[in-house]
């Protein structure tokens, strides 16, 4: 039976695998144009956030002349980085530094790829339904450093070697609570489609793929939708659902204990403050970036703000449930609601109601986004600069064990849940697994107390005996009096 | 014949080519280039291709985990390394034994054109693609039939998954066939851990500091 | 599960080792005290006595399947049969002889650390995974855990910069050899592969790199007309392979390492890589002769097989001569007794006396282990605070000053020039029969020549001993655990030497259970019962 569609079906609407090499061209070129417009077009407005929230935490304006509110000041600096001159120091290793920049952003926007901005297949993300996504955002974020390395070492300048050199080690240190993290979601969800993440869709449980059913997936409730003549099959939460839902609050602590880890650890990864250590101007002049001016300095700039957004929208789709409303009924406009009102029959929805709930999705990731954003600033603005080596001892000995155990315990109650699944069903199995889990969280946070208590008993009678003298700042300081571990001067 | 030339050069086999020259040129690069640093990053270079090579062969899981792994945190540490002990180009050691280099050479270029006519002269055994499964272009689970209400176990549709020369390489396919204690690959990945212990252990028992009844 | 269990039991001996390993390192890592310092080496005898004995036991039979030998597990990737009991059983004594003759010596050299002895025990359990391995995959893994744990045993002694140059030259050359060996893996598995596909086996849940595997697709594959053995993937893989493997058992040419490592590494340490490694290196060796046992084209395999042994038997007495350390020395005969041993598999890959020299191969080994180890014992007895005698005219007289030391030592020398009544001397023997039961006669002259070659040296040594005048006093020997060791090994090859048949009398109709001729794949109650051997061969590809 041929059916014959316009080219409007074939370009916008047709399920991918019925549709023409053209049109999936055509599609994957609009697809990276969203992507990049989200990924980059937003740098701008972040970097005017930054500086009016900087302004408006520390008592002053902040810039607000160029353009209403001072919106264009971005705008007038970047052609003011473009028109600056170009330098290339004398005795720097050309090739690598000319490539530097390079390599700081396109890592960046390689990550834009696999995000999610929708629940659909076909247009959901410039490569929608990659079933690697995690793995792919872990890559990505692995080679990032690469950039900042690479312009550290061809500056042939001191500071910024050391600049480099703090970013490698910062790095690979937080990648590991970070990759903990992310994977511990992986776990909850049983999946590595970062689409089926934000779904919240357990692939190890048994599903029936029956159009229109309402599914339990023991989490909440998804509406299968399969809609024909439409690229869409959405999966749409029901109206009972909401923000509990989510990834963070799933298999309650663990999914937030995964979550606080990865915040931290991402804030590290952006080499944002208080883990700016790599571009540290108080030590290192600029770190890194030393020698580089104009737009290959623009270059750095604008990945570092681009990073930061695309390690807040991860967060939101890892943990704050991506596209989707706090409560199911903010989610989209029902697709009866509309298929009443245009009296169009059931199997057809008419485009622009895709559409329309599009850009509700849209909306509500970006709306998330700039929450986390302002939380990076907040946190600037609030917090000083860590030493060098207390970053490392917090990432080695404070993130990852934290994170180590949280996974552990998902894996041990999830284990067990699976087990149980069917002398006692899905909520009794998780039951069963989650007070197993939560048991051996406290004897863990016992041992750890345990050990919190012996160790402030020893320095109490170190300070006591004299070996550390009165006038230490440990003395006066209750984390290093209670945790040598993590604040411990070698001797 | 052009026929033949134009069914040989499809696109995978092109971009094939093109990544294979790229791992071999890198790999010699890296042998070649006398500054650590450049050696150093002609071997990422070198781990990409080698990835990519993977993903021509459907082995996305595989791809992904050597860049994560081998070009994102080895390399880096390789690299902090090199820039921490500030590494220049080494000094030429006098050769003792000059006799072994052209030796060498040759022994290395008779066993490089060894292995090369060796795969080379077994290609043709690749040819009957033929008997491979035909299977169907649709593995998501989205892409089955609008509207068709037809009751599907996951578990089913995974295991069918796994089986697959073309999904086995994603991590379905890799979980399914490695976690499976009837396949022969769960007990070397167990004992492979064991391995990474004893790793571990040797390098701290080797690099850590001396004891104090060492130093005695 | 119950098949994963049923594997666990097959597999406890090194099984329990790691674990006793583990424990080691843990009591190790946390005790100080001169008392629990001593209890690292009994812990480690204990464990290996006891791995030894769960050996024994889980060989002659498992639980709930007596009848089914030799049996396959995980996925058929690994087996338990009497062979890999005796060479599991071996590898027990040889790492339990290490432990015992260890302790004083580290004590001297300031390095007796749990981590020794846990590495002793990660080593041996490489090397008996690799004697239990059915498949290639495995036997690489635990030729990389045995690897490993001796890179770093050979670099143990931190402050020696002999022993750090052993380390690091062991670790490069050996690096080099694992990759060869993978790569002759992977080869082995594209050429299985596609025999199988062209023979119309599409099997589930196997890896083309099983020896059973093999087998099967080199006799199939030779009745199709397309036979695996004229395969180019399949010969450089074997060869690869060869390459990988005669590293570890430091066959010439690959053997230039095998002097200076054994010379900078700490004695005790020289001792078991020369009789572990071995024995890891000659079971993975064992196993692909088998492999090739029902096919016809093994010949090119013989081939490199007869020229690698005559070449080592050859290089490796020579170099030895030429020697004045007695490591070297030592160094240099186990080269040369590699190239016995591989006499040995020679004969095994020959159908009409696999069994024979299967059996020859394990009563060399056995003997072989002993007397290397026992002369090993002996030098660590000898020395004392910190340093060694190991120039071969130190030994001037010793006769004279340490009788009992120089008896042991000779006993040793002895066997291992092949001399009766010692277990040295039926090794050689049983390996030249066997060579000539399976028409090799060429190789078994040349190893009976090399070997008169080889007296010289060991009688050299003797000579020093019993003949000269002493220069040197020998004061305070270490004795401890070294001399109990030593005077064990020679106590025990002179039990084999005279009662050879004690163990194991390698004869046409042995009671052993060595690998049928053909090996069968075990097919389980309930599944498709077909015989795999019997298949109905397609000459045509595509089905």
């Amino acid at each position: 039976m041929e059916t014959t569609y316009t080219i409007w079906q074939y370009l916008f609407t047709l399920p991918v695998h019925e549709i023409p090499w053209w049109a999936e061209v055509f599609r994957s070129i609009l697809r990276v144009v969203i992507g990049l417009a989200f990924g980059l077009g937003l740098v701008p407005i972040y970097v005017w956030l930054e500086r009016r929230m900087l302004g408006w935490v520390q008592g002053r304006l902040g810039p607000n002349r160029v353009g209403p509110e001072g919106l264009l000041q971005p705008i007038a600096d970047v052609i003011k980085l473009f028109m600056k001159e170009d330098i290339i120091p004398t005795n720097v290793d050309r090739g690598l530094f000319l490539i530097a920049p390079i390599i700081a952003l396109a890592p960046v926007i390689m990550s834009i790829t696999v995000i999610p901005w929708n629940g659909s297949k076909s247009w959901g993300a410039v490569a929608p339904g990659l079933d690697i996504g995690i793995l792919f955002l872990l890559g990505v974020a692995s080679i990032e450093v690469y950039g900042v390395i690479l312009a550290g070492w061809s500056s042939n300048n001191k500071y910024s070697l050391l600049g480099g050199l703090r970013a490698s080690s910062q790095v690979i240190s937080y990648e590991l609570g970070m990759g903990l993290a992310i994977i511990a979601v992986l776990l909850m969800c049983g999946t590595l489609g970062l689409q089926d993440v934000v779904r919240g869709y357990d692939l190890r449980q048994p599903h029936e793929f029956v159009a229109g059913t309402v599914l339990n997936n023991g989490q909440g409730l998804i509406n299968v939708l399969p809609l024909s003549g439409t690229g869409y099959t959405f999966y749409m939460l029901d109206w009972s659902s909401g923000f509990w839902d989510w990834n963070v609050f799933r298999m309650f602590p663990f999914g937030l204990i995964a979550c606080v880890v990865y915040m931290i650890s991402m804030i590290a990864e952006t080499n944002r403050a208080p883990f700016d250590l790599p571009e540290a101007e108080t030590e290192l002049v600029a770190g890194f970036h030393t020698e580089y001016s104009g737009f290959r300095f623009g270059a750095f700039f604008m990945s570092e703000y681009a990073n930061m957004a695309i390690v807040s929208t991860i967060c939101v789709t890892l943990f704050f449930g991506g596209w989707l409303a706090p409560l199911g009924i903010l989610n989209q406009v029902p697709i009866s609601w509309i298929q009443a009102l245009t009296q169009t029959p059931d199997s057809w929805v008419p485009w622009w109601a895709n559409l329309i709930n599009s850009l509700i999705s849209a909306l509500w990731i970006i709306l998330k986004l700039f929450t986390l954003i302002s939380m990076f600033i907040l946190v600037r603005a609030s917090y000083p600069r860590l030493r060098y080596d207390m970053l490392m001892r917090f990432g080695w000995k404070g993130l990852l064990p934290v994170a180590l155990i949280n996974l552990v315990l998902i894996a041990i109650s999830l284990a067990v849940q699976h087990s149980f699944r069917d002398s006692l069903g899905t909520a009794g199995a998780w039951w069963v697994g989650q007070i197993i889990a939560w048991a051996l969280m406290l004897a863990a946070m016992l041992v750890a107390f345990v050990s919190v208590r012996k160790s402030y008993a020893s320095r109490q009678r170190d300070i006591a005996s004299g070996e550390i003298p009165a006038d230490s700042p440990i003395v006066r300081h209750p984390v290093a009096l209670a945790l040598p571990a993590l604040t411990s001067t070698e001797k | 014949m052009p026929e033949s030339l134009a069914g040989f050069l499809s696109i995978p086999v092109l971009l094939f080519l093109i990544f294979a020259l790229g791992a071999v040129s890198t790999a010699v690069s890296c042998v070649l280039t006398p500054n650590p640093v450049r050696s150093a990053l002609f071997l990422v270079l070198n781990l990409f291709c080698v990835a990519i090579l993977y993903l021509l062969l459907n082995a996305y899981f595989l791809a992904v985990v050597q860049v994560i792994v081998y070009a994102g945190a080895i390399m880096v540490l390789f690299l902090f390394v090199i820039m921490l002990l500030n590494l220049g180009s080494p000094e030429r050691i006098p050769d003792q034994m000059k006799w072994q280099q052209p030796v060498a050479v040759g022994a290395g270029i008779l066993l490089a054109a060894m292995l090369t006519v060796t795969i080379a002269s077994s290609v043709p055994s690749f040819a009957p693609a033929t008997s491979l499964p035909q299977t169907a272009r649709r593995t998501t689970l989205d892409a089955r039939e609008p509207g068709a209400s037809q009751t599907m176990d996951n578990s089913a549709i995974l295991d069918d998954i796994a089986r697959r020369p073309e999904t086995m390489g994603t991590p379905y396919g890799i979980g399914k066939n490695l976690y499976n204690p009837d396949k022969p690959w769960l007990f070397p990945f167990e004992m492979v851990s064991f391995l990474l212990l004893v790793a571990v252990i040797g390098s701290v028992s080797l690099a850590g500091r001396q004891t104090s009844e060492e130093k005695a | 599960m119950n098949d994963t269990l049923q594997g666990i039991w097959a597999i406890s001996g090194p099984l329990f080792v790691a674990i006793m390993g583990m424990v080691v390192l843990v009591i190790g890592l946390g005790e100080t005290s001169p008392a629990g310092r001593r209890f690292l080496p009994l812990g480690t005898i204990l464990g290996l006595v006891a791995a030894g004995i769960l050996t024994l036991v889980s060989s002659r039979g498992i639980p709930n399947m007596p009848d089914v030998t030799p049996a396959r597990f995980f996925g058929q990737g690994m087996l338990m049969d009497d062979v890999g009991g005796w060479f599991c059983v071996t590898l027990c004594l040889a790492a339990a002889l290490t432990a015992g003759m260890a302790p004083a010596y580290l004590e001297e050299k300031r390095i007796n650390n749990g981590e020794f002895y846990a590495l002793l025990l990660f080593a041996t359990c490489g090397a008996m995974l690799m004697a239990l391995a059915n498949d290639l995959i495995n036997v690489f893994v635990g030729l990389e855990i045995l690897s490993v744990s001796l890179y770093i045993l050979c670099g143990f002694s931190r402050r020696e910069l002999r022993s750090e140059e052993a380390a690091v030259k062991y670790f490069l050359l050996g690096a080099f050899a694992s990759a060869f060996f993978v790569f002759g893996s992977a080869l082995i598995y594209g050429a299985v592969g596609i025999a199988n596909r062209a023979i119309s086996l599409q099997q589930e849940n196997v890896s083309f790199t099983n020896f059973d595997i093999i087998s099967e697709a080199l006799q199939n594959s030779a009745r199709s007309g397309m036979p695996l053995m004229s395969s180019p993937l399949f010969v450089t893989g074997i060869a690869l392979i060869v390459v990988g493997l005669g590293f570890k058992a430091s066959l010439v040419p690959f053997h230039s390492y095998a002097p200076d490592v054994y010379e900078g590494a700490p004695t005790p340490v020289t001792a078991f890589m020369s009789a572990g490694a071995k024995l890891g290196a000659f079971a993975a060796f064992l196993r692909l002769s088998h492999a090739f046992l029902a096919s016809d084209g093994a010949e090119p395999y013989r081939l490199v097989l007869w020229t690698l042994a005559a070449a080592t038997m050859l290089v490796g007495n020579v170099l030895a001569m030429r020697q004045t350390n007695i490591k070297r020395m030592l160094a240099c005969s186990s080269i040369a007794h590699a190239g016995y041993l591989l006499v040995g598999i020679l004969a095994s890959s020959h159908g009409s006396a696999s069994l024979y020299a299967t059996q020859s191969v394990l009563f060399y080994l056995l003997a072989y282990t002993l007397m290397n180890l026992g002369a090993f014992a002996v030098i660590i007895w000898l020395g004392r605070n910190g340093g060694d005698y190991l120039d071969i005219r130190d030994y001037a007289g010793l006769a004279k000053k340490q009788p009992l030391a120089a008896l042991t030592l000779t006993i040793c020398l002895l066997s291992l020039a092949g001399i009766p009544p010692t277990a040295g001397f039926f090794g050689k023997l049983y390996l030249f029969m066997a060579a000539i039961r399976s028409g090799e006669v060429s190789i078994a002259v040349i190893g009976l020549v090399i070997s008169a070659i080889g007296l010289f040296y060991y009688l050299n040594l003797i000579m020093q001993m019993y003949l000269r005048e002493p220069h040197l006093e020998f004061e305070e020997p270490r004795e401890g655990g070294a001399k109990r060791a030593a005077i064990l090994a020679a106590i025990l090859t002179i039990i084999l030497g005279v009662a050879p048949n004690l163990l194991v009398s390698p004869s046409p109709a042995g009671e052993m259970n060595a690998p049928p001729p053909v090996p069968m794949l075990k097919t389980r109650p309930g599944e498709n019962t077909l015989e795999r051997g019997s298949l109905p061969i397609e000459p045509n590809a595509n089905r």
